[in-house]
């Protein structure tokens, strides 16, 4: 077996060593020499993949399964037997389809690893079936494509940064912005059918808001805001959101105003921006007498 | 079910350096499959009742219940004795099975068992795994199989059988020598493993009369006496050297407890009295190594355990108050008193069958912000493989110090490390 030795410790290295672990010399030798990993490391790199198996059944979660299944299927027999009973006044597709999606919630829980995001994962396109079953019962899909939306947008914003792993965090958080951007134009199609206000109002708006806050970040990125600091920038992108989307509605209905109900906010807006200006400025200015890094 | 007589201080002193955890694993020359463990760890986790508990808080005290929540095992991961949540981490129980394609690891909270405790059961949880892959493992007394019977004994806390009274047991020494943070800590524990020809350590120290165990000590403190010369420039701030070794106690007391039954004894040298030769220091660990491990004085620390508990002030006295309490007592008289820890579980024997599956075993000892770097040691096949567990981010010395005097000794050393070759660069 090829192996290395290091020259300072006199250590034998194990094979495919790059470097001594113990004084960090580097290994300068042939690679027939170094030889490559052989076995099983001493640990598992950082990363690796691996799952973990639980005991999925035991026979309490068995027992409820088996429960669970039981009343759904005397439900569906009941539903049947009652719309044969009844004839054509009932229609048993509705309750039936309630009834399995309900069951569903509860075994997913029993058979799916009980991480947030997985849960979430599932009960998404859960709810999306059950909502569009629930409005299909007149066999069009009407309010159901907007709750559906929702429905999807949440996944979007509150489960799949989860997924993301914690160093790629500037994609999850890319994700839900973009996310929330196309959520506008597709409830505007879906309800009006067309591209009205999503693309003069609420687009807009949410750009206004994601600017203030893209700031907001800028300043935390290079700096160390205070916690005041941080809050009133909070708030002072609420109040722009609020200013940016009274004004592009006006603008939308071709008013003469530049803004209507929401100039007292806009009012604090400015008083707080001039606040947190006077407050940076002051800040620095302190600190450069003071001889403080800033 | 309450926590027996030396698992009580570890529930209140775990910290994020000071996990209170340690690890066996069993390499393996056949594939493990997770599904093949899980039902294994299901078989075996039967056997062991004592083991399927969780860790709750009491009024006065901390105490075990039964677990019946689902088990699991877990991929490996790349840092051993992580913090263990009584809630969260295992489904709520205090053990982590971890694996590998060729790797079997059980990771233990200490207030469960020592090492063993967690040797049977993993020996066991082994043996079944062998069992369902179609091996014939032969019988063992350390490895329980799932429907043998189970001995009120196993469960039980020695301490209180083997507990006479005695008054006035309490003494506290001076704190010793500790290794600094330069270059910062980490809590993922950094593993530094050698791996030596048990022989070449039989040869070396019965050519000195000592014992294996004996030798190991006497390098940690003869390297640890080199790394407090080199960081401290005036002998008059030298402290005393001290190693902790845990004693497996139950052949002297005779218990078959599967339980905490181990006592600490404190061997070391007093580097203020100026510098010791290797000799010296052997001479002084064989002498009280010796003078420790017997019955009586064992027994007057077994006393010194279950005297504090017994106490009436600290039995009625609320957790809340005993928490703190038990912290300062634990980082103060406890982790102070000595400089590093060796656990050495020893030559350990493997039934046939197992035997020619079983490539290596490791042993990890989670180490703490006051001791921060800590040994564990287990010998298998002909080789003892002892790894330094270090919470120290960079800085190697100690174990360099140990291992390059065994091999100026003529002992050759293997080492491996978790370590990432990137992290050592930015030095």
């Amino acid at each position: 077996m090829h192996m290395a030795y290091c020259v300072r410790c006199g250590v034998k290295l194990e094979p495919g060593s790059t470097e001594c672990p113990l004084c960090k010399t580097k290994v300068i030798a042939p690679d027939d020499v170094v030889g490559s990993p052989q076995g099983a490391p001493l640990f598992p790199a950082s990363g690796e993949d691996g799952r973990t198996v639980y005991q999925r059944l035991d026979k309490n979660r068995k027992g409820v399964i088996e429960l669970v299944i039981a009343f759904m299927a005397i439900a569906t027999i009941t539903l049947v037997i009652t719309s044969f009973a009844l004839g054509a006044s009932f229609s048993p597709w509705l309750p039936i389809g309630l009834v399995i999606l309900g069951g569903s919630y509860i075994l997913v829980a029993f058979f799916v690893q009980p991480i947030y995001t997985r849960i979430a994962s599932w009960y998404v396109p859960i709810t999306v079936v059950l909502l569009a079953i629930i409005d299909l019962n007149d066999l069009s899909l009407s309010w159901s494509v907007a709750a559906i939306l929702s429905v999807v947008l949440y996944w979007f914003v509150a489960v799949v940064p989860w997924i993301f792993p914690k160093r790629r965090l500037k994609e999850a958080v890319a994700t839900s912005v973009v996310a929330v951007a196309a959520y506008f134009p597709a409830l505007d199609a879906a309800v009006s059918g067309a591209l009205d206000w999503s693309l003069e109002i609420a687009l807009p708006t949410y750009g206004v808001v994601l600017a203030s806050l893209g700031f907001l970040v800028l300043r935390m990125y290079k700096g160390k805001p205070s916690v005041t600091d941080i809050v009133l920038s909070l708030i002072l992108s609420a109040c722009w959101g609020v200013v940016a989307g009274d004004f592009f509605h006006l603008r939308s209905i071709d008013a003469r105003k530049l803004l209507s109900w929401s100039s007292s906010v806009f009012i604090v807006a400015v008083c707080l921006l001039v606040f947190l200006t006077l407050n940076v400025t002051l800040r620095r200015v302190r600190n450069y007498f003071n001889n403080r890094v800033v | 079910m309450p926590l027996d007589n030396s698992a009580i201080i570890y529930p209140p002193t775990v910290a994020r350096y000071n996990t209170h955890t340690f690890r066996l694993s069993m390499d393996l020359s056949v594939e493990v499959l997770p599904e093949r463990l899980l039902t294994a760890l299901e078989h075996v986790v039967d056997r062991f009742p004592y083991f399927a508990v969780s860790l709750h808080r009491g009024f006065y005290w901390y105490y075990f219940l039964p677990n019946k929540a689902p088990l699991a095992v877990y991929p490996d991961a790349p840092h051993p004795c992580g913090y263990i949540h009584p809630k969260r981490s295992a489904n709520g129980y205090l053990f982590k099975v971890r694996y590998t394609n060729r790797r079997i690891a059980v990771e233990y909270f200490h207030a469960l068992t020592d090492g063993t405790g967690g040797l049977v059961f993993l020996k066991s949880l082994v043996a079944e795994y062998l069992k369902l892959s179609g091996f014939d493992v032969e019988p063992d007394d350390q490895v329980k199989l799932p429907g043998s019977q189970v001995e009120s004994e196993e469960a039980e806390d020695s301490f209180e059988r083997f507990y006479r009274p005695l008054k006035s047991v309490f003494g506290f020494e001076t704190s010793a020598f500790h290794m600094s943070s330069d270059g910062g800590l980490t809590d993922d524990v950094q593993v530094i493993s050698a791996r030596i020809l048990i022989e070449d350590l039989k040869r070396v120290s019965a050519s000195r009369n000592v014992t294996i165990t004996e030798y190991l000590v006497a390098e940690l403190i003869d390297a640890m006496q080199r790394v407090q010369e080199a960081n401290i420039s005036a002998p008059r701030r030298y402290k005393p050297i001290r190693i902790s070794v845990p004693v497996n106690i139950r052949k002297v007391f005779g218990s078959k407890s599967l339980r905490n039954f181990t006592l600490f004894i404190v061997v070391g040298i007093d580097a203020r009295l100026g510098h010791y030769s290797f000799d010296e220091i052997l001479n002084q660990v064989m002498h009280q190594m010796r003078s420790e491990v017997n019955a009586k004085t064992l027994s007057k620390q077994v006393a010194r355990n279950v005297a504090g508990r017994r106490n009436f002030a600290i039995r009625y006295a609320p957790l809340v108050f005993k928490n703190p309490l038990m912290k300062l007592l634990s980082d103060s008289y406890g982790d102070a008193i000595y400089s590093t820890t060796i656990s050495n579980i020893g030559n350990v024997s493997l039934p046939k069958g197992m035997r020619e599956v079983v490539d290596r075993l490791d042993f990890h000892l989670s180490p703490s912000k006051t001791n921060k770097v800590s040994c564990g040691a287990i010998g298998a096949n002909g080789y003892l493989t002892w790894s330094f567990t270090s919470i120290l981010r960079e800085n190697t010395m100690f174990e360099r110090e140990v291992l390059t005097a065994l091999v100026e000794k003529g002992i050759p050393v293997e080492v491996a490390t978790n370590r990432e070759p990137d992290e050592r660069e930015e030095r």
